[in-house]
């Protein structure tokens, strides 16, 4: 084919004759969407790159965008958050990613204490935090956010001062009151991620349901004696909650941690990898728990993965979902952690 | 470029154009030639932030369109595209990367955090900076 010549930016350059605008970004490597272009002297509007055919010595400008925006960190911040900032797959951007991030911790228990802890040092930029408890001195054998001294206060409270104390930077919003299904999707809807440290099934299947209804990513996990399971649920991309267990168990077949014991580290464990989730998805490093069931066997000292699959009779986030409007169950007994078979957290 | 090397008297022209625009992020371009050294500055463009923003800064494209006919006319290069970061440290921000579309030219930032300004130099490309050597010739 014929070529002719034209002029790039005042250079000579050979191209196809009848070849348009965007032949030529195509053949330069350039991005048209951060590109001005003019022709002969005038702009030619991106819509009209393909129809626009150039001729022998047209002159083409094409300038980039020179544009940015403030440095986001104040001195004290690029220190704080240093050790995040030098790793390369985080650095400045991902900092920046956590510190606009917002994330709705639901429980400030035993497994909410560590999430909580983490998120808030990690610098997540708005936390939010919900629970209707008062501290109780059976609940510091493992929920860490709280201390001797605040018994009797309500946990959205103590748990307030403690993360404020350890990163004054970020919003904390609490929410003193018992998540239900007339509050849940409000409550939900203004946060990009939730992370449930709940201690019953009806709230864990209440969240479950309103994360997919919402499309939110939701961190799921549970505990009991001396086990622990965690998950990752991304709605659209692979299976809930209820993709494995399709609907509460039996009441009195799954005892509850009140009934049955919690080593209180294993809180800190399980906990700690929900945190560790949640800033993943944030910064979109590495592979989530999606469609893996992590198990944690704390006696063995082992951790097993269980590869689950989206249901697609799952009657929340299935073909045909049977459940389009939230389901509050009955709180008649503490229920907790359901296995495979059978899953609690706190 | 491994150097940004500007006079003193464009030196302060920046920078008096900087505190100038603040609180509002002042923006514009260096042209000079690159020489084994570095990028050499001899001339300097303030231009139009059309943000009028403290915390971003947008350039017009006409204006830009004017400013690099000039420099070819003049037979200069582009060294260094310079903006403030009137509020923040001299660091590259989020958007500042994401918006690096000239990987040859040095992204030059002057924070007017504190009493005392702040000029540094960038090499931004692949979505990472690495910060060179600055030297003001009196």
């Amino acid at each position: 084919m014929a070529k002719i010549n034209v002029k790039v930016n005042g250079r000579k350059e050979k191209i196809e004759e009848r070849a348009s605008l965007r032949d030529l970004f195509n053949k330069l490597e350039i991005n048209p969407e951060v590109a001005v272009t003019k022709l002969n002297d005038a702009i030619i509007d991106k819509d009209r790159y393909n129809e626009t055919l150039l001729k022998e010595n047209d002159e083409i400008e094409i300038i980039f965008f020179m544009g940015g925006g403030a440095f986001d960190f104040s001195e004290e911040e690029i220190e704080r958050y240093s050790r995040h900032i030098i790793l390369p797959e985080i650095s400045g951007q991902g900092q920046q990613k956590i510190k606009e991030a917002s994330v709705l911790v639901v429980g400030a228990g035993g497994l909410g204490s560590p999430v909580a802890y983490y998120l808030a040092a990690a610098g997540v930029g708005r936390l939010g935090i919900i629970d209707s408890d008062l501290v109780d001195l059976s609940n510091l054998q493992r929920q860490i956010l709280h201390t001797t001294a605040d018994l009797d206060r309500p946990k959205v409270e103590s748990a307030r001062e403690k993360l404020q104390a350890i990163n004054p930077n970020i919003e904390i919003i609490t929410y003193n009151q018992y998540l239900n299904k007339d509050n849940v999707l409000e409550i939900i809807e203004s946060f990009d991620l939730v992370v449930d440290g709940v201690d019953n099934f009806p709230t864990r299947y209440l969240l479950n349901d309103a994360c997919v209804m919402k499309n939110k990513p939701l961190v799921e996990a549970g505990i009991l004696r001396f086990d622990g399971q965690i998950m990752t649920i991304k709605p659209g991309e692979g299976p809930c909650y209820r993709c494995i267990f399709t609907r509460p168990p039996a009441e009195g077949t799954i005892p509850s941690c009140q009934e049955a014991g919690v080593l209180g580290a294993i809180a800190g464990t399980i906990g700690t990898l929900q945190a560790t989730e949640a800033l993943k998805i944030i910064t979109g490093v590495g592979k989530p728990l999606i469609g893996r069931l992590l198990i944690y066997d704390a006696k063995e000292l082992s951790f097993r993965e269980v590869e689950i699959r989206r249901n697609p009779d799952c009657p929340v986030c299935g073909d045909n979902p049977t459940i389009t409007e939230l389901i509050e169950y009955e709180l008649s007994c503490e229920l907790h952690q359901q296995t495979e078979e059978a899953g609690d957290n706190e | 470029m491994n150097k940004l090397i500007i006079k003193g008297e464009d030196y302060r022209a920046v920078v008096d154009y900087c505190l100038k625009e603040k609180p509002n992020e002042a923006c514009g371009i260096m042209a000079g030639k690159r020489e084994e050294e570095g990028g050499r500055v001899t001339r300097v463009y303030l231009m139009k932030n059309t943000k009028a923003s403290p915390k971003e800064y947008l350039m017009e494209p006409e204006e830009q369109f004017a400013v690099f006919k000039d420099m070819r006319q003049k037979g200069l290069e582009l060294i260094s595209i310079f903006h403030s970061h009137p509020h923040s440290p001299a660091r590259p921000s989020a958007k500042d990367i994401a918006m690096a579309h000239y990987k040859e030219a040095i992204y030059t930032i002057i924070s007017l955090e504190k009493a005392k300004e702040v000029m540094r130099a960038f090499l931004i490309s692949d979505d990472k900076y690495r910060e060179i050597g600055l030297k003001i010739e009196e």
